[in-house]
């Protein structure tokens, strides 16, 4: 096997992801490019060309409003799952091992081995920002990406807003109105929806050979297994 | 981290385009409010977009030329712009204020001698608009 066939293999979920993604990105721009210029003939307005349309906050704003939710949705996920179960999921820890759990459970500090990350073994602030680093980077893309939506989101609406001839919002009048939140929550709402359902499906579904389930034969009661 | 560098030298161009933007559509509402206080109603029609321009010929019954001419308009220089996409306020020293439209050629006014009216979503109450 040469090497670039082994690195595609032992990546592939992020790099199927990943393609993914920027298929849906580009299919996304063009789709989203057609309806501004739709808006425009409506209202008798030239159209843009498509460079203007990936640096408007019109795109911005349709992309990031839907990142936002992404992250938090993750973001969330990992922080309620340390402390809250779900009596036959596998997503969830076993009854009783609520909270962040011991020393030598996680493997840190003295009970780290040789191999485990540097941070892992360092002990004091290096081993409490390792500790909580997926959550930390989870939370800081979700709060970027949440900002970028409020401000492009009231370019966007201060630009529909002239066309009204109504006057443009400053940002924090924008961060009040009821067309942020709602952005902000029907993309919140659907990702709560997903995960919690996603919770409590895989205690009495199955789909064999995702680590997402149980193993087809598992009881419905067991917790946190895998297959 | 030279991505980093070019994504913030792209939104510094992308930000500069908007100020010098603004000032675009700041010299196009006032070269109209000039135009119609020379009485030249041919330059001033052409600042007008397409349909702002037939709105006006329509309310008044007359050629553009004409109509724009019998506005109450008032205000010479700009004392604030802002853009916002493809549409751009700017507003004018006497109390005015103009909405414009970016067209291929440039800025078009679509609204002028418009005054805010009592209320956060009440629209501006426009001499000419279409």
């Amino acid at each position: 096997m040469t090497r670039l066939r082994r690195v595609a293999r032992d990546n592939g979920l992020t790099l199927f992801f990943l393609g993914l993604f920027l298929a849906a990105l580009a299919f996304q721009s063009l789709a989203g490019w057609q309806d501004v210029n739709n808006e425009q003939l409506r209202h008798q307005s030239p159209e843009i060309s498509f460079g203007r349309y990936l640096v408007s906050s019109e795109f911005g704003v349709a992309m990031l409003e839907n990142w936002q939710s992404e992250y938090l949705q993750f973001m969330l996920y990992i922080l309620a799952t340390v402390w809250l179960i779900q009596r036959g999921s596998p997503e969830s820890k076993e009854p009783g091992a609520e909270g962040r759990e011991s020393d030598e459970r996680q493997k840190i500090g003295s009970h780290a081995s040789s191999r485990s990350p540097r941070w892992a073994r360092a002990g004091g602030l290096r081993t409490a920002v390792f500790s909580n680093s997926l959550l930390i980077v989870m939370g800081l893309i979700w709060l970027a990406s949440w900002v970028g939506q409020s401000i492009t989101g009231r370019v966007a609406y201060n630009a529909e807003r002239l066309g009204h001839a109504q006057a443009p919002m400053d940002y924090m009048q924008y961060i009040g109105t009821a067309d942020f939140w709602e952005r902000t929550l029907q993309n919140w709402q659907s990702e709560f929806l997903a995960v919690g359902s996603m919770a409590i499906f895989a205690v009495y579904l199955r789909q064999r050979g995702s680590p997402e389930s149980k193993p087809v034969g598992a009881t419905h009661e067991a917790t946190g297994s895998t297959g | 981290m030279r991505a980093l560098l070019l994504l913030a030298l792209a939104g510094v161009a992308v930000a500069g385009c908007g100020t010098d933007r603004a000032e675009d559509a700041a010299r196009v509402a006032e070269g109209f409010y000039a135009a119609v206080a020379e009485e030249d109603g041919r330059r001033a029609c052409r600042q007008l977009t397409p349909g702002t321009a037939s709105q006006l010929e329509k309310d008044e019954g007359k050629p553009c030329e004409e109509a724009v001419l019998a506005l109450s308009l008032s205000g010479e220089r700009a004392a604030d712009s802002a853009v916002y996409v493809t549409a751009a306020k700017v507003d004018l020293d006497a109390g005015d204020s103009v909405f414009l439209d970016e067209a291929p050629g440039g800025w078009k006014i679509a609204a002028a001698g418009c005054r805010p009216q009592p209320g956060e979503e009440a629209p501006y109450d426009c001499e000419l608009d279409s």
